[in-house]
This record gives structure tokens, sequence and C-alpha cells, in this order.
């Protein structure tokens, strides 16, 4: 018997599905609850925490009706929140209201990527390591701060050389032939998502338009994921490198 | 509690047009999230969302600082705040009516109410005796989630989370039909 056969054997039909949502979702809360935490449920929601702290979460909202209405809650609105940017951001017009608008879409994106466990638990990790000021070991050509769980992809941009705005190239080393590659850039604060995928060649030129708003000196993150020819797929360090 | 989260980004004030959004996505997601008991407090719900957002603008010297997403935010939090108040004062009125046993005790259809209730009750307590994953990808999936996105969120592929999920949801069943119950 397949994988699959077991599965549509256990899969509910959609009647029963939505009467069971019905009766959690009409659930009245228990008197004396913990107070539901809207912030963290939010962040939770939206992507903005680690996986160990969204499932913590998660069992809060299975033991608690008023924290599973603050997600279902945080749910529709986070959602509305994301379609919502480019609305504002073009009601400004011009030029600069269709930047905005492709950073709002990148920003959209990277809130998708940024639930990825992979993405999220590294780029948690490289924020935590570059606020410490934990000081990475360097070589003259390659940099690489830890993170990954590949050490084979390594940075080929001298970190002590600034990005360039208009000519902005990372490159890197590592992988088989055939490896497709992935690559998210974002600043600390995380202002800035920029995320590019499928890429053949082992560097990525970051549009100019995306670095525009960030001001001189501005600390890049960035990592690259590899999707090698057998379907594996590798993360890389998180590298970290001044803009201009 | 007074959480509010800071401004991630620089996008303006929100403009009339885009307030009226807010108040219809306000609206939109109270009233599928909120149960049926709460229906006569939907758009004080609302309102007092709108409220707080409006006091923001107002106070608020740096207005870039008020990007859609901020206050898409603030309005939740306040949201959940005043639910958390309108089910308190629920509990307290209820309090009240119990008693005073000459007056009818809710309106609608008691055994009806008392019948959901319990299956309530009984959807969690099976919900508990799950599986620590079985029981988060079940919840998440309870929630309105896809499988693939309660996957996402909680950091499995997504022929995991179809199984914990598809396979959570038939010990559920079981455990409720234990109970009396069949969904």
């Amino acid at each position: 018997m397949s994988e699959q056969r077991r599965d549509d054997e256990t899969k509910p039909d959609e009647t029963t599905v939505e009467r069971l949502r019905a009766v959690v979702r009409d659930e009245e809360p228990m008197p004396g609850g913990e107070p539901v935490d809207s912030d963290l449920v939010w962040r939770a929601v939206s992507g903005e925490l680690s996986v160990e702290e969204r499932r913590a979460v998660v069992a809060r909202v299975a033991d608690d009706a008023a924290w599973a209405a603050a997600w279902r809650l945080a749910k529709e609105l986070s959602s509305a929140a994301a379609q919502a940017e480019p609305t504002a951001t073009l009601a400004a017009g011009g030029p600069r209201a269709r930047r905005d608008s492709s950073d709002a879409r990148e920003r959209r994106r990277f809130r998708f990527a940024w639930s990825r466990p992979v993405w999220g638990a590294v780029a948690t990790a490289a924020l935590v390591l570059v606020v410490v000021g934990i000081s990475v070991r360097e070589g003259p050509e390659q940099h690489q701060l830890r993170g990954g769980d590949t050490g084979a992809l390594t940075s080929l941009v001298p970190e002590a050389a600034p990005l360039k705005r208009d000519d902005c190239v990372l490159r890197w080393s590592g992988g088989p032939e055939g490896t497709r590659w992935s690559v998210r850039v974002s600043t600390e604060d995380l202002s800035l998502v920029h995320r590019a995928d499928s890429l053949e060649q082992r560097e990525y030129r970051v549009p100019a338009s995306v670095l525009a708003p960030l001001k001189p000196g501005t600390k890049l993150l960035w990592q690259v994921e590899a999707r090698l020819p057998d379907g594996q797929v590798l993360r890389g360090a998180t590298f970290v490198n001044r803009l201009e | 509690m007074e959480s509010q989260p800071r401004p991630t980004q620089a996008a303006g004030p929100l403009l009339n047009h885009e307030l009226e959004k807010l108040r219809r996505d306000l609206t939109r997601a109270v009233e599928r999230v909120c149960p049926p008991r709460l229906a006569d407090r939907r758009d004080d719900l609302v309102q007092t969302a709108m409220m707080r957002v409006m006091e923001l603008q107002r106070r608020e010297p740096d207005r870039s600082r008020l990007s859609p997403a901020y206050l898409y935010r603030v309005a939740y939090t306040a949201l959940v705040d005043e639910l958390r108040n309108v089910e308190r004062r629920r509990e307290v009125s209820m309090e009240e009516v119990e008693s005073q046993p000459q007056q009818p005790l809710a309106s609608g259809d008691p055994e009806k109410s008392a019948s959901a209730s319990q299956i309530a009750r009984a959807v969690r307590d099976c919900l508990r005796q799950l599986a620590q994953d079985r029981r988060l990808a079940v919840t998440l999936y309870l929630q309105g989630h896809t499988v693939p996105e309660a996957g996402e969120l909680l950091g499995w592929d997504g022929k995991r989370a179809e199984n914990l999920i598809y396979r959570g949801l038939s010990a559920l069943r079981l455990c409720l039909s234990t109970k009396g119950f069949e969904p």
C-alpha cells in the first residue's frame, strides 16, 4: 500500500473539517486563563518567531480558546496587512511609489519565506551573531559566519570592500555543477529583504533599486541556499557586507 | 496589556480610503473569527480598534512611521484587548444572571448552546490526548490553515504535515466518538 493511498484513506471530508472548525471557533474561553500575548501571537503568525517559539505559541493555542481566537484574528489581519502595503505606497504616486511597491512585494515574499524553518532559523541566528558582535575568522578573499549547515559554501566577496549600490554583485563558491541557487539579502532591522530564486550561476547582482533606500554603511546580510541536483537542499552561512 | 509593536518601515500614514479598507478588513476578520455569541458586539470591536488607530495617527509626530503594516498590527492588538474585555464583562454578566434564577438564562436555544459547549470541550480534551506533533498540526488545521501553511509554520515538510494532520484528525474523530460525539 502506498503512502499516498494511506493518506487518502485518512483524509477527512470537507464537511467534517468545517464542522470541527466551527466548533473550535465557537468555543468560549475558560475563565482565569493566561492573558493573551497579542504581540507574541502576531509575530508567530507572521513568521517572525523561530520555529521552536512558534510551536510553543501553537501549543498555547491548542490549550486555550482565547489564544486560539487571537491566532485566527492575527491570521486574517496579517494577511490583510500584507495586501494593504501596495495600496498605501501607490497612493503616494510617482516613481518612488513604484519602487516602494516593488519593495512591498519583496517584503511580502519575505514574510512567506521567513516562515520557512531554514531561512528563519538561519536569519535569526545571523542577526543574533551580528548584534552580539561575535567576530569571525576570515581570509583575505573569503569570509564566513557560522549558522549554515554546510561549510562548503563560501563567500567570494571581500568583507572589507564595501558593496557598490549600482554594481552589487554577490559571489560564492561551492556546490556541484547543476546546483540551483537562492539568495536572500536583508538588513539587520529587516527593513529590507530581497530574494532571488532558481539562479544557475554562483553569483547574483542585487538590483540598484533594491538598495536605493538604504543609508551608506548599512550592513547587508546575505545567505545562499543550494538545491543540489539530487534534490537535497543545503543552506550556506550568512555573510555580512557593508554597503558603500 | 498594552504591548505595542514597533513600526517596522516607513510608508506614510493611511489615507482616508486606506482607513476605509482597514475598517473593511477588520469587519471581515471579526465576522469570520468572532463566535456567534459575540455577534452583537462586532461593531463595537471594530470601532474600538479603529479609534485606537485614529488616536495613534493623531498623536504620532513622525507620521512616516505609521506604515499600514504597523497600523494593522495596532488594530489587531486593540481587537484582542477589546475581545478580552468583552468576554470578561460577559462573564460578570452571566454570573449576575445566574444569581437571579427567575430570569431566562440566555437568548436562543439553551439546549443547542449547551450541546455546542460540550462538543467544544470534548474536542479540546481529545486534542490534549494527541501526541504533541499531531496536536500542533491539527490545531493549526482547525484554526483554518491549509496543510502546507501548517507545515511551514511548524517547520515540517508538506508530507510530514499532511500525515500528522490527517492521522491526527482521524484520532480526534475516534476520540470524539468514544465520548458520544460524531462530528
